[in-house]
């Protein structure tokens, strides 16, 4: 195996990581409140910048006290644009989309005032590299797959061992019938839509020391959390995290060996073939 | 051999369940055929693949000997080949009479220079099918409700518009998902007399439907369906005694002919 | 229902007087330059109509307004041609190119139909970047002669602002003239049902990927020609002029003016473009304002602006708690 061969492995896992924590909430959000959230983006982006403020400029906290802290408060107002913004709408299909289309671009333009457009960047909270072999692992890299995996974890506990999550589970399935068992059905849109934005959140705060900061950062993992969820199918929790990680390490080979234009117009194209030939994704049902 | 309709060997899956098996059927000119069977035994799946809505994934469906398997459902609405749906399905903000017109759409249909001039084959499209709209909705007796919104109508009169609204595409066959289900005695007996004056015009008809009694009294033949498999076919006083259509029913248990 | 006829009449009958004067009442380079854009994004914004009545957004509407734009420009500069065939032909090719990737994205709806337009939208821009002879790449294209009508001896050249704003009007009327007829024949009538229930419009024999190809045909057409417009009286056109920003741009005046009021586009064109101009400088605020407003609207007056007495009736009926029907 080559020295550029795994790198990129590493890479991929780390950007496909990424993929998978807002792929799994851009699945969330639709496969419970049958919602595009368009501005699934802008949460990632706040998770990064919140950690920014609360890590680079006041320096209150540690690192990863500053991921948590943003990643809990991506997810309370998300929960607040789920109320005020989006359950009003939630009936109508066109409206939620122009809605959450709108959101986005506020949410971002509103960041740019706060913060401008120019590049910032929050300071490395782990330097050094790990060293197996003749591989060179930049430290940061690791602890973003490692903490994705604690969290998918702790995700997949919450979906299948506890109350909510099996009450999440039943709106999905029917939610008429959920209503019926006495599931209070708004407040697990409520709730989902706070995980979602709170997985967001956490991608961002976890990866955004290792890019440059912009209001405009939202714009790329939404398109990757779209094209891994219509790869996994929508609504599909599977599906969102195999997509992931396809995307993820597909565009890193893509971007080692053939460049970074090359590799988003190829994955572009890809999609694009995919959605046209089974929309419901590899592992979506193929419906009416 | 003059079948209107002839099922062949159809089956469909969603995803690992199988909704309709190996499904064999057929039907004559001016029959009232019943299709029958507990809830879930895939009645509705079956009017979906007819009309279009869905494809088969094996087995062929013909129509006046055409092969329509795998048509879209406007192409067999164009063939006459019409249906109602089991949920109420009409555009509720608008009014009856407006979504009456919706079924005389391929009436007004003409060409992009028609519509863009407003032509008189245009104009004279849009008064064929008022007309007709009007035709229809007298024969059902929704004439005198003409300007309310459909969301304002009781439920019994949106049944009778859904008819109306597949009446108006002109179909030599008519499909009814539930025609039924919903209504009071009262309305029962007045689309159980809709459906006949429907089949003296000379269209035929399939009724789906789980309710036992109302099917007898109406239908010339029927078909019974379990677990979207075929278990019984014939006259309705040969079904009534059919040994697996009787397991069929009272093992399926709260499916009773009241439902 | 008489006196109503009237009383549009007379609104519309002034409109026209005011629109038709609107050079010589604000003669300022300014004045005139909002009105040409406006008139530029009234075409984008009603050709987009009639595909958002199906109740998809489009989000590659931009790009064939580019494509239209960057045709213009290259008939008249690299080919010769004048701009008599040019100008059509901004319409044509960008009909051509919605023709063949119409049947294929019209089969999705919903979220699908805006993402795969989205990304297609952007793949076309990346094929304008990423060519420097022919496109002029990121740079695009700049010196795009005005247009001029007419041919070679027999020729008026659209140069000053006044005659820009004439030609843009007459086109303008043509288009929404056009499209508000289709809008209220049968035509229209279909588009609306596919977007309420496709399933029953397809059971009342509307093919639906018919009229959904045509309204993006149309659509494309009718701002391939805007584009052309733009084109040669911006007289400089680069692959950013043509983003989704724009398509956002198109899909907000539909929001505010009612998507299904054939007059709507309209209506909020004539509202939202002028606001930028007169906030110059604070780009920000503008999108910020923007996305408030389509929120608002879209939560409180889904009908858009020019269906103001259906909000309005809906606020009265809350009011009548009781009484049975409304109105």
């Amino acid at each position: 195996m080559t020295l550029f061969f795994v790198q990129s492995l590493l890479n991929g896992f780390t950007i496909g990581a990424l993929y998978v924590m807002m792929a799994l909430g851009f699945t969330l959000i639709f496969g419970i409140l049958r919602i595009v959230n368009f501005a699934h983006g802008e949460f990632y982006m706040l998770g990064a910048f919140f950690v920014y403020m609360l890590f680079g400029i006041w320096k209150v906290v540690g690192y990863l006290p500053a991921v948590v802290i943003s990643a809990i408060s991506i997810g309370l107002l998300g929960m607040f644009f789920e109320r005020i913004v989006f359950r009003p709408v939630r009936a109508n299909e066109l409206q939620v989309l122009i809605t959450s289309f709108a959101l986005s671009i506020g949410i971002q333009q509103v960041s740019v005032l706060f913060w401008g457009a120019e590049d910032l960047s929050i300071p490395p909270p782990y330097t050094g590299t790990l060293q197996w072999k003749q591989f060179v692992f930049p430290y940061d890299r690791v602890i973003v797959v490692g903490y994705t995996l604690l969290i998918l974890i702790a995700f997949y506990y919450l979906l299948k061992r506890t109350k909510v999550g099996l009450a999440m589970e039943a709106v999905v399935q029917d939610k008429e019938a959920a209503q019926i068992q006495g599931i209070k059905v708004n407040h697990i849109y409520l709730i989902s839509f706070g995980i979602a934005t709170l997985l967001a959140g956490a991608a961002g705060g976890l990866v955004g020391p290792i890019f440059a900061l912009t209001p405009y950062i939202g714009a790329m993992p939404l398109m990757r959390a779209f094209m891994a969820v219509i790869l996994g199918g929508m609504g599909n929790i599977t599906g969102a995290v195999v997509g992931g990680l396809v995307i993820g390490v597909s565009e890193s080979f893509l971007t080692t060996y053939f460049g970074g234009a090359f590799a988003a117009i190829m994955t572009f194209i890809v999609i694009m073939i995919i959605l046209v030939i089974k929309p419901s994704g590899l592992f979506g049902e193929v419906g009416s | 051999m003059n079948k209107l309709l002839e099922v062949s060997d159809i089956s469909k899956r969603f995803g690992g369940v199988t909704a309709i098996r190996n499904l064999t059927f057929s039907l004559e000119k001016g029959e009232i055929l019943g299709i029958i069977g507990p809830n879930g035994s895939g009645k509705t799946t079956l009017i979906n693949l007819i009309s279009g809505i869905y494809e088969p994934n094996q087995g062929r469906v013909f129509y006046k000997g055409q092969n329509i398997t795998g048509l879209k459902p406007n192409r067999l609405v164009r063939l006459g080949l019409a249906r109602t749906f089991q949920a109420t399905v009409l555009y509720s903000e608008a009014t009856v009479l407006e979504n009456a017109l919706r079924g005389t759409h391929l009436i007004m249909e003409s060409g992009l220079f028609d519509f863009l001039f407003h032509t008189k084959n245009a104009r004279q499209g849009e008064k064929q099918a008022i007309e007709k709209a009007m035709e229809y909705l007298t024969f059902v007796g929704l004439d005198k409700v003409l300007d309310q919104q459909v969301k304002n109508l009781p439920y019994g009169y949106q049944k009778f518009l859904g008819v109306v609204v597949a009446l108006a595409t002109g179909p030599d066959l008519l499909m009814l998902d539930e025609p039924a289900a919903g209504l009071n005695m009262e309305e029962a007996l007045e689309i159980k007399k809709a459906i006949e004056k429907i089949n003296d015009r000379g269209i035929t008809l399939i009724l789906v439907d789980h309710n036992m009694r109302f099917m007898m009294s109406l239908c010339h033949r029927m078909v019974v369906l379990n677990y979207g498999e075929k278990i019984a076919e014939g006259d309705p006083q040969t079904i009534k005694k059919d040994e697996r259509v009787i397991k069929a029913y009272l093992g399926g248990g709260h499916n009773g002919p009241h439902h | 229902m008489g006196y109503l006829r009237s009383w549009k009449g007379i609104l519309l009958g002034g409109l026209a007087v005011f629109v038709v004067l609107w050079p010589l009442l604000y003669p300022e380079k300014f004045y005139l330059h909002v009105g040409i854009l406006l008139l530029i994004h009234v075409i984008g914004a009603i050709s987009l109509n009639l595909i958002m009545r199906t109740g998809l957004l489009s989000f590659i509407h931009p790009a064939f307004m580019g494509i239209g734009a960057y045709t213009s420009a290259l008939l008249v500069m690299r080919a010769g041609l004048p701009f008599a065939i040019a100008f059509p032909l901004a319409g044509i090719v960008p009909g051509i190119v919605s023709l063949i990737v119409g049947p294929i994205l019209l089969r999705l709806k919903g979220v699908y139909f805006v993402l795969i337009t989205f990304v297609s939208g952007e793949v076309i821009r990346l094929v304008f970047v990423n060519n420097q002879s022919l496109f002029g790449g990121s740079n695009g294209i700049y010196d795009i002669p005005s247009a001029r009508l007419g041919f070679f001896n027999l020729s008026f050249e659209l140069s000053t602002k006044i005659s820009v704003y004439y030609f843009t009007l007459a086109v303008t009327l043509i288009i929404c003239a056009a499209c508000i007829s289709l809008i209220k024949s049968e035509f229209g009538r279909a588009l609306n049902t596919i977007n309420e229930n496709d399933i029953l419009a397809e059971c009342t024999g509307v093919n639906t990927l018919k009229y959904k190809t045509f309204a993006f045909i149309l659509g494309a057409i009718m701002v391939g020609l805007a584009g052309s417009i733009y084109a040669h009286y911006t007289r400089y056109i680069a692959p950013i002029d043509f983003t989704w920003r724009l398509g956002l741009d198109f899909i907000a005046y539909n929001v505010l003016g009612g998507i299904f009021a054939a007059w709507g586009p309209i209506i909020g064109t004539v509202i939202l473009v002028p606001l930028p101009e007169f906030l110059r400088g604070a780009v920000q605020y503008q999108w910020i304002l923007y996305s408030i407003i389509i929120i608002l609207v879209i939560r409180f007056m889904p009908e858009g602006l020019a269906s103001v007495h259906y909000t309005i009736a809906r606020i009265k009926r809350l009011g009548k708690v009781g009484t049975a029907q409304g109105l």
